[in-house]
C-alpha cells in the first residue's frame, strides 16, 4: 500500500512536469490574479503573493518498518503593498497523512514527531536602503545556509544533515538588522539579531533560544563561489540557562548544474546546575579520553557536512553528502553517507531517491532508502 | 573592424549554451544580419535617468533583486524571454550564469518571498513599459531605443539589431 501511494505520488509529480507551464510571469495586470507554478499566486496589484509546497515522504530503514507520510503541507504568503515594507507569514501542517511514528521521546528529550500546525515565519520588514533594513517578528536562524533553504523543494536530499538538525533552533523570535553592503563590487549580505527568548507558537519539536545575540556575513568570492561566516551567544531553555557559543563557517559554490556545498559549526558551553550529562558506561566509542560532562565542564558539540551534486542530463542530478556530528547530550560521534539522485523536471517539481548510511543508528539517523516527491506552488 | 573583434571576444566568453543559442537565433532570423556585433542598451524611463548611469555591478544586483532602490525610488528590473539572444547575453554579462543556472537561485529568493525580474515578451513591449514606468530598467538592442527611454549603460559584442 504505500509503494502504491509513492508511485501515485510520482505519477502526478510527473504529470504536472509534463504540462506546458509558463517559464516566467509578465508585469501583473492590475485587475488579474496571476499564477506561476514554482512562483506563486500573484493577487494583481494588491501587494500579496501567496505560495507553499507539499512534500510527500517514504523511508525505509533497514531494521524498522516502512514509514509514508505527507510531511509538509506549508503555505506562505508575502504582502508589498508598500514600497518600503514587507510582510511574510509561513504556516506548516507537518505529518498531515501517514503512518504513526515511534511514540516514545528520543534522546533529544523531543517529543514524538505527531501531526501539527507549525507557525514557521511571521515577520514584518522595514526597509530603510539596500544595506539596512529591520526584520522583526519569528523568523528562520540565520545560521549556515542550509537553515535558510530547508524546505524539501529547495534541497538535493530528504534527509538533512545532522548539524543542522541539532546545534540551534530552526527559527528566533526577535529582532534583525540586515542589508547587503556593496563591496569590491559585490553585494556582501549580514545580518544580526537578538532575542529575549518569547517564542512565538513554540513548536512541540523545537528547542528554542531562551536568549541570543548571532550574527552572519555572506561574502562572494567571485560569480560562483560565496562564503558564510555566522556566530551567535545564546541559551536555549531545555539546557539550564547554560550560555553557549556557535561559530560556523560554511561555503557555496555553482557552476553549470555542478554544486558543492559545505557547513562546519561548533557549539561550545559550560554546564550549569541541572545540565550535567552523565555517560552511558556501554557507551566506549562515544566518550573521549579526558572529556568532562559534569558541573562547570566546558563541552564542544561540532559537526558539519560536504554535499557534492552533478548533472546527469535530462534535469537528472546525482547527490553525495557525508556529515558528521559530535554531541556531548548524546556522547556520541555518528559520521553518516549519503548517496542520491535528484529529478528536477521543472521550477517547482523535485524527486528525491537516496540511501543513507549512519555509523551508527540514533534519533538523528535512518540507515536504509528514503524518497520524497515535492511540489513548489 | 572593431565591431568585429568586439563580436568575437563576446562571443568567446559567451557559455557554450548562450553561444549556440544566440547564433541558433540568428539563423533562424530571416533578413537578419547574423553576425555578433550589436550592442546592447539598458534602459530607464527617459526622465529617471541615474546620474552617472549604472554600473555592471549595480546592474548584477538589481537583477538579483539584492539592490531594489536607486536613489530613493524602488527599481523593478524586467527581462526578456529565457530563449531570447539579447537576454542571454545580457545574462551571460551582467549575471555571469545562463537563465537556466540561475533557476536554483529563484527558488531559494521565492521561498524569502523575492521573485525574479518580470518578463516581456519583446523589445518594443520592453520599451513602452520602462517609458511609462518609473524605477523600470530593462534592455534591448541599442538601435532601438529612442526618445521615449534613456540609455545608463551599453553592452558590445551583442546578437545583430535586427530593424
Amino acid at each position: 500500500m504505500p509503494a502504491l501511494a509513492l508511485w501515485s505520488a510520482l505519477m502526478l509529480a510527473c504529470a504536472c512536469s509534463a504540462a506546458e507551464l509558463p517559464a516566467e510571469a509578465a508585469p501583473p495586470d492590475p485587475a488579474a490574479l496571476h499564477y506561476e507554478f514554482g512562483r506563486g499566486l500573484r493577487l494583481g496589484e494588491s501587494g500579496f503573493t501567496l505560495g507553499g509546497y507539499v512534500t510527500g515522504e517514504y523511508r525505509r530503514s533497514d531494521e524498522g518498518p516502512e514509514q509514508l507520510k505527507s510531511s509538509h503541507a506549508s503555505v506562505f504568503v508575502w504582502w508589498e503593498g508598500w514600497e518600503r515594507v514587507k510582510l511574510f507569514a509561513e504556516i506548516d501542517l507537518l505529518n498531515a497523512v501517514g503512518q504513526a511514528q515511534d511514540e516514545s521521546y528520543n534522546e533529544y528529550g523531543k517529543p514524538p514527531d505527531r501531526r501539527r500546525v507549525s507557525l514557521e515565519r511571521l515577520y514584518g520588514d522595514y526597509i530603510f536602503s539596500d544595506a539596512i533594513s529591520l526584520r522583526l517578528g519569528k523568523f528562520l536562524t540565520p545560521v549556515g545556509r542550509w537553515n535558510q533553504v530547508h524546505a524539501a523543494p529547495l534541497v538535493w536530499t530528504t534527509s538533512a544533515p545532522m548539524v543542522t538538525e541539532t546545534l540551534f533552533p530552526r527559527s528566533v523570535t526577535g529582532a534583525s538588522l540586515g542589508g547587503n553592503l556593496p563591496l569590491w563590487g559585490r553585494a556582501v549580505g549580514y545580518s544580526v539579531y537578538a532575542s529575549d527568548g518569547k517564542e512565538w507558537r513554540r513548536d512541540q519539536q523545537e528547542d528554542p533560544f531562551a536568549k541570543v545575540l548571532g550574527g552572519r556575513l555572506v561574502l562572494p568570492l567571485g560569480y560562483d563561489l560565496q562564503l558564510g561566516l555566522s556566530a551567535a551567544n545564546y541559551q536555549l531553555w531545555s539546557r539550564h540557562g547554560e550560555p553557549q557559543q556557535l561559530r560556523g563557517v560554511d561555503l557555496y559554490w555553482s557552476r553549470g548544474g555542478l554544486e558543492f556545498s559545505a557547513e562546519w559549526m561548533r557549539t561550545r558551553g559550560t554546564a550549569v546546575a541541572g545540565a550535567e550529562i552523565v555517560p552511558d558506561p556501554e557507551d566506549h566509542g562515544g566518550v573521549a579520553p579526558g572529556d568532562s560532562y559534569g558541573r562547570g565542564a566546558r563541552r564542544a558539540t561540532r559537526g558539519g557536512y560536504a554535499q557534492g551534486v552533478a548533472p546527469l542530463g535530462g534535469k537528472l542530478f546525482a547527490v553525495a553528502r557525508i556529515d558528521w556530528l559530535h554531541d556531548p547530550r548524546t556522547i556520541t560521534f555518528v559520521r553518516q553517507h549519503l548517496v542520491g539522485l535528484a529529478w528536477r523536471p521543472n521550477a517547482g517539481t523535485t524527486l528525491k531517491l537516496e540511501y543513507v548510511r549512519p555509523s551508527q543508528v540514533s534519533a538523528q539517523t535512518t540507515q536504509g532508502v528514503v524518497a520524497s516527491v515535492s511540489v513548489l506552488f | 573592424m572593431r565591431l568585429a573583434r568586439l563580436a568575437r571576444s563576446g562571443l568567446r566568453r559567451m557559455a557554450g549554451p548562450a553561444r549556440a543559442a544566440l547564433l541558433a537565433a540568428c539563423a533562424l532570423a530571416a533578413g537578419a544580419a547574423c553576425a555578433a556585433d550589436g550592442r546592447l542598451a539598458v534602459i530607464v524611463s527617459a526622465n529617471g535617468a541615474p546620474a552617472g548611469g549604472l554600473s555592471l555591478d549595480e546592474l548584477g544586483q538589481i537583477y538579483r533583486r539584492k539592490q531594489q532602490f536607486i536613489g530613493n525610488a524602488r527599481v523593478q528590473p524586467i527581462n526578456l524571454p529565457a530563449q531570447h539572444p539579447l537576454r542571454r547575453f545580457f545574462s551571460q554579462q551582467v549575471l555571469h550564469k545562463t537563465p537556466e543556472d540561475l533557476e536554483d537561485y529563484w527558488r531559494d529568493q521565492y521561498f524569502n518571498g523575492v521573485s525574479p525580474p518580470f518578463v516581456l515578451a519583446s523589445e518594443e513591449a520592453m520599451i513602452r513599459f520602462v517609458a511609462s514606468t518609473p524605477g523600470a530598467v530593462g534592455y534591448v538592442s541599442l538601435c532601438l531605443a529612442d526618445k521615449r527611454v534613456a540609455v545608463v549603460a551599453t553592452l558590445e559584442g551583442g546578437p545583430a539589431c535586427s530593424k
